[in-house]
C-alpha cells in the first residue's frame, strides 16, 4: 500500500479491554476505497441480522480513506453502527479528528464487545490505552473535552465524545468531535450502551504521496473550481461567507419548511440571515483543511435571557428545523443548538419529535396530564427546551419522547401515527418533500434513515458549469425540475453513486458545488495522484455503485422492503396551504418505478461478495452469524 | 525595495491548517502531508475562541522559491501575507475603500472577504 492509506485496521475489544492491530486487506481498498466504503462492508460481514443494536455483537466502526490527511479530505470521518431502528446508522463529520486518527497510523477504528465500567480510549501514535472514565460520565460534551485534554496533556490531541443524551440512550444521540463537529445520528446511542464516553486521539506521522506534481496541480484546479470570484454556483458564496443566509429565505419564501409539523410552508417573520450575520456571528471555525472561507462559524449570543451561549455551526440545518415547533427567534435556535451539542442529541430527531408533540397536543391527544404540566403548544419557545431538557435527562414525558417519535406515538395511541413525520422509524429533517421531488425520492429510497448528506446538493448546477464532454445518465434541466417525477429516478441513482464514492475517499460533501459536483473528474484525478491506483472514470463511479448496493444488501437482509421506501403520510396526502403546493400522492409511486430499474439485481451484487470471502483475513473476536446467503425474500425483492 | 516578511492577520484565521499541511508538502518535496514537519503551526485554543498561527521561516527552500509561498496560497482567507510593510498599507487601504462602496460589506466583518490581491491559477500564484 503505502500512499495514501496506512493499511491498519484497529479494533478495540472493551469486553475483553485490549486492542489489537489488523492489516486493511488490499482487495478492500481497490473495491470500496474507504471511508463510508469499507465501513459498510465491515457491518455487512461482521454485523449479522441475528445482532441486537444493543448488544455485545453490534460494533462502532470509525472510518478514514486514502486521501485522510491530505488537505482534501476536509477532515471527514464516517461513523457507522448498526442503527437501534435495524437500518444503518450512519453520519459524516468534519473537525480535526478523522485527520489526527490518520497521522497516527490508523484507517479505521472498530470498537466492539461492551464495557461493565465507563472507559474511554486514548490513541496517541502506537500508543492505544483503554482509560477509566467513570469521572467523565454524565459530563457534558465540552466538559469531557476539556477535562481530557487536561489529564493527558497532550497538545493537539482531538476528541469525539458523547454527551448526557448519549449515555441515557437517548434515540438517535450523535457523536461530538472537538469544537462542535457533529455525526453519526444514532451511533451515540450505540457507544452510550459500550460504555464508551470518548476517544481522544493524536497522531505525529505523515500522510505519503504517490505523485506530488500531479497532485498540486489537481488540488490547484479544484481550488480555481471553487474560487469565489467567479462562482457559477448560486449556493457556493452564501457557504462561504454568509452562513446560508440565503438558504433561510429560500426555504420561507418557496413554502419549504415543516412548519408547525409540516402543516404550513412558511413562518411569518421568519429568522433572517442578515440578522444571524450581524448579530451573532463572530468568526469563522473551520474544519481540517476546508478550502471555503468561513464554511464553519463561531457564534455568541451577547445578551438577552439567553446571553453567554457560543458555540460553533456549520450547516443552519438547526435553524430550519426549529421552525418545526412554530419557533422563529435565534437565540432560541442558538440555544437550541447549544443544548443539543452539549448533550450530544441530534438536532432533527430532537426537534421534530418535539414538533410531533407539539401537534399531539395542539390536537387534544395529548393533554397537560401527560406532559407534566408543560403547555406544549407551538410558539412556546419556554415549553419546546423545557420539554427538551427533559428528553436529554429522560424525566416523565421526556422519557416517552427520548425513545423516538415513532415509539413515542406507538406509546401514546389515539391515532397520533397520524402526524409523524419519519421515514424508516427515524425522524424526517429539513429537507422539502412536497416543494422538490428529488428529495422526496432520495430521502424515501436513503439506506440510513432520511439523510440528506448522501446525495446533497438539491438544486440544479448552472447549466454553465457542466463540460460538454461529460457523459451524464440524466437530462440535467429536467431531473431537477422540482414538482415534475421525470427522470428522478436516473438522478437520484447517479446522485448516491457519486456521493458514495466521494465519501470513501473522503472528501466533503458541502464543497460539491458547481462543476465539482456534477464532474468526478477532478476528484478522480486527486484520488489517482495521491495513491497510484490507476482507477478510470467508469470504474470509479462503479465503486459508488458497489457501496449503495452493499448499503442496500444490508438493510434489505435486516428485512426492510420497498414498503418501507416511503416518505411521511402528511407528504402523500395533505397540501401547504400558504404555498398552494399539492401532496405528492401517486407521484412517488411512478418515481420508485423509475428508480428500482436502475439498480442492478441484487444477485449479482452477491457474487461480488464471495469473492471477498477468500481475502478475509481475521478472525472476528465476537462470534457472530457470518455473511448470509441472501433470503429468499430477499432475492424476489424488487429492486 | 523593503524585505518581504510574513504577516499573519491572526483574526482572519479560521483554523483550518492548509498552511500547515502545505509547508509540510513543500519542505518534504512533495513527498508527504505530515504536520510535525511544517514550519507553520496554528496554535488553536481549545475552547475555539482563538486561533493562532506561528510562522517560523523565512520562505527560504520552499517549493515556491521566488514566488509567492505556497502557505500564502493555499491559505483560503488570507490570513497569512507575504509582503513588504509599504505594500500591505497600500493594498489594505485600497480594500477599505473597495469595501465602502459596498453596502454589502459594511454588514459583513472585516474577515468575511478575503484579501482581494490573489488570483487563481493552475501554475500556482
Amino acid at each position: 500500500m503505502g500512499f495514501g492509506w496506512k493499511g491498519k485496521i484497529l479494533r478495540v475489544d472493551l469486553t475483553e479491554r485490549r486492542a489489537l492491530e489488523e492489516d486493511l486487506p488490499e482487495e478492500w481498498t481497490r473495491k470500496y476505497i474507504g471511508g463510508r466504503g469499507i465501513n459498510a462492508l465491515i457491518l455487512y460481514k461482521e454485523v449479522g441480522p441475528g445482532v441486537d443494536p444493543f448488544s455485545q455483537g453490534n460494533k462502532l466502526i470509525f472510518g478514514t480513506g486514502p486521501l485522510e490527511g491530505t488537505p482534501v479530505s476536509m477532515g471527514r470521518v464516517s461513523v457507522q453502527t448498526k442503527h437501534p431502528r435495524g437500518c444503518i446508522g450512519e453520519g459524516g463529520a468534519g473537525g480535526h479528528w478523522a485527520a489526527e486518527l490518520k497521522f497516527a497510523g490508523y484507517d479505521f477504528v472498530v470498537i466492539e464487545g461492551r464495557s461493565e465500567v465507563p472507559v474511554y480510549l486514548l490513541i496517541d501514535d502506537d500508543h492505544v490505552e483503554i482509560r477509566d472514565a467513570a469521572h467523565l460520565w454524565g459530563k457534558d460534551t465540552r466538559e469531557k473535552d476539556l477535562i481530557i485534554r487536561d489529564e493527558t496533556g497532550i497538545q493537539g490531541i482531538q476528541v469525539a465524545c458523547i454527551g448526557q443524551a448519549g449515555e441515557r440512550l437517548v434515540a438517535d444521540a450523535k457523536v461530538v468531535f472537538t469544537l462542535d463537529h457533529t455525526g453519526g445520528r444514532g451511533c451515540g446511542t450505540i457507544m452510550g450502551d459500550k460504555k464508551l464516553a470518548a476517544i481522544a486521539v493524536r497522531g505525529s506521522g505523515g500522510v505519503s504521496v504517490k505523485d506530488p506534481e500531479g497532485f498540486l496541480r489537481s488540488y490547484r484546479r479544484m481550488r480555481k473550481l471553487l474560487d469565489l470570484k467567479e462562482a457559477t454556483d448560486p449556493f457556493l458564496p452564501g457557504f462561504a461567507f454568509m452562513s446560508a443566509n440565503q438558504l433561510l429565505q429560500v426555504f420561507n419564501e418557496n413554502g419549504w419548511l415543516h412548519a408547525y409539523n409540516a402543516q404550513r410552508g412558511s413562518i411569518e417573520d421568519f429568522l433572517s440571515g442578515e440578522e444571524y450575520l450581524a448579530e451573532y456571528i463572530t468568526r469563522p471555525e473551520t474544519s481540517f483543511c476546508c478550502p471555503l472561507p468561513a464554511c464553519g462559524r463561531r457564534f455568541e449570543v451577547r445578551r438577552g435571557r439567553y446571553a453567554g451561549i457560543s458555540g460553533d455551526e456549520r450547516e443552519v440545518g438547526f435553524a430550519l428545523a426549529i421552525a418545526i415547533a412554530g419557533l422563529n427567534s435565534w437565540p432560541v435556535a442558538l440555544k437550541f443548538r447549544d443544548l443539543c451539542n452539549r448533550a450530544g442529541l441530534d438536532e432533527f430527531q430532537a426537534a421534530y419529535t418535539i414538533g410531533w408533540a407539539m401537534e399531539c397536543y395542539e390536537k387534544g391527544i395529548i393533554t397537560g396530564k401527560d406532559t407534566d404540566g408543560v403547555d406544549l403548544r407551538f410558539g412556546n419557545e419556554e415549553a419546546f427546551l423545557q420539554i427538551l431538557q427533559k428528553m436529554i435527562s429522560r424525566e416523565g414525558f421526556g422519557d416517552v419522547l427520548a425513545r423516538g417519535s415513532q415509539e413515542a406515538a406507538r406509546t401514546v395511541g389515539k391515532g397520533a401515527e397520524r402526524f409523524l413525520l419519519t421515514i424508516k422509524g427515524r425522524e424526517l429533517e429539513v429537507m422539502p418533500q412536497r416543494g422538490l421531488y428529488q428529495a422526496a425520492l432520495a430521502l424515501a429510497v436513503c439506506e440510513s434513515g432520511p439523510d440528506h448528506t448522501r446525495w446533497y446538493p438539491p438544486y440544479p448546477p448552472n447549466p454553465k458549469t457542466i463540460p460538454e464532454d461529460l457523459p451524464l445518465q440524466f437530462d440535467p434541466v429536467k431531473a431537477f425540475k422540482s414538482r415534475s417525477p421525470e427522470d428522478k429516478g436516473r438522478l437520484v441513482k447517479w446522485l448516491y453513486d457519486s456521493r458514495a464514492v466521494l465519501e470513501s475517499l473522503p472528501t466533503c460533501i458541502f464543497v460539491l458545488r458547481g462543476t465539482l459536483g456534477i464532474d468526478l473528474r477532478p476528484w478522480l484525478d486527486l484520488y489517482n495522484a495521491c495513491t497510484g491506483v490507476d482507477c478510470t472514470l467508469d470504474e470509479f463511479i462503479r465503486i459508488g455503485e458497489r457501496i449503495v448496493n452493499l448499503e442496500r444488501a444490508y438493510i434489505v437482509r435486516e428485512g426492510f422492503r420497498r414498503k418501507d421506501d416511503t416518505v411521511p403520510r402528511r407528504m402523500l396526502e395533505e397540501p401547504i396551504p400558504d404555498r398552494y403546493i399539492p401532496p405528492i400522492g401517486e407521484d412517488l409511486e411512478s418515481m420508485l418505478d423509475d428508480y428500482y430499474p436502475t439498480l442492478t439485481p441484487l444477485q449479482q451484487k452477491y457474487k461480488d461478495f464471495k469473492v471477498l470471502e477468500a481475502h478475509h483475513p481475521h478472525v472476528p473476536l465476537h462470534p457472530h452469524p457470518g455473511p448470509q446467503a441472501p433470503s429468499p425474500a430477499a432475492s424476489s425483492l424488487r429492486l | 525595495m523593503q524585505k518581504k516578511i510574513f504577516i499573519v492577520a491572526n483574526e482572519l484565521c479560521n483554523g483550518c491548517r492548509n498552511c500547515e499541511m502545505w509547508c509540510s508538502f513543500s519542505l518534504s518535496q512533495g513527498a508527504e502531508f505530515n504536520p510535525s514537519l511544517s514550519k507553520i503551526k496554528i496554535v488553536k485554543d481549545p475552547e475555539g475562541k482563538v486561533n493562532i498561527p506561528t510562522v517560523d521561516c523565512s520562505a527560504k527552500g520552499c517549493l515556491q522559491e521566488g514566488r509567492e509561498p505556497i502557505c500564502v496560497e493555499m491559505c483560503p482567507t488570507g490570513a497569512l501575507i507575504y509582503t513588504d510593510i509599504v505594500d500591505l498599507y497600500k493594498k489594505r487601504l485600497e480594500l477599505q475603500q473597495k469595501r465602502g462602496k459596498q453596502p454589502l460589506f459594511r454588514l459583513i466583518a472585516p474577515w468575511k472577504y478575503p484579501y482581494p490581491w490573489r488570483e487563481w491559477s493552475e501554475e500556482g500564484a
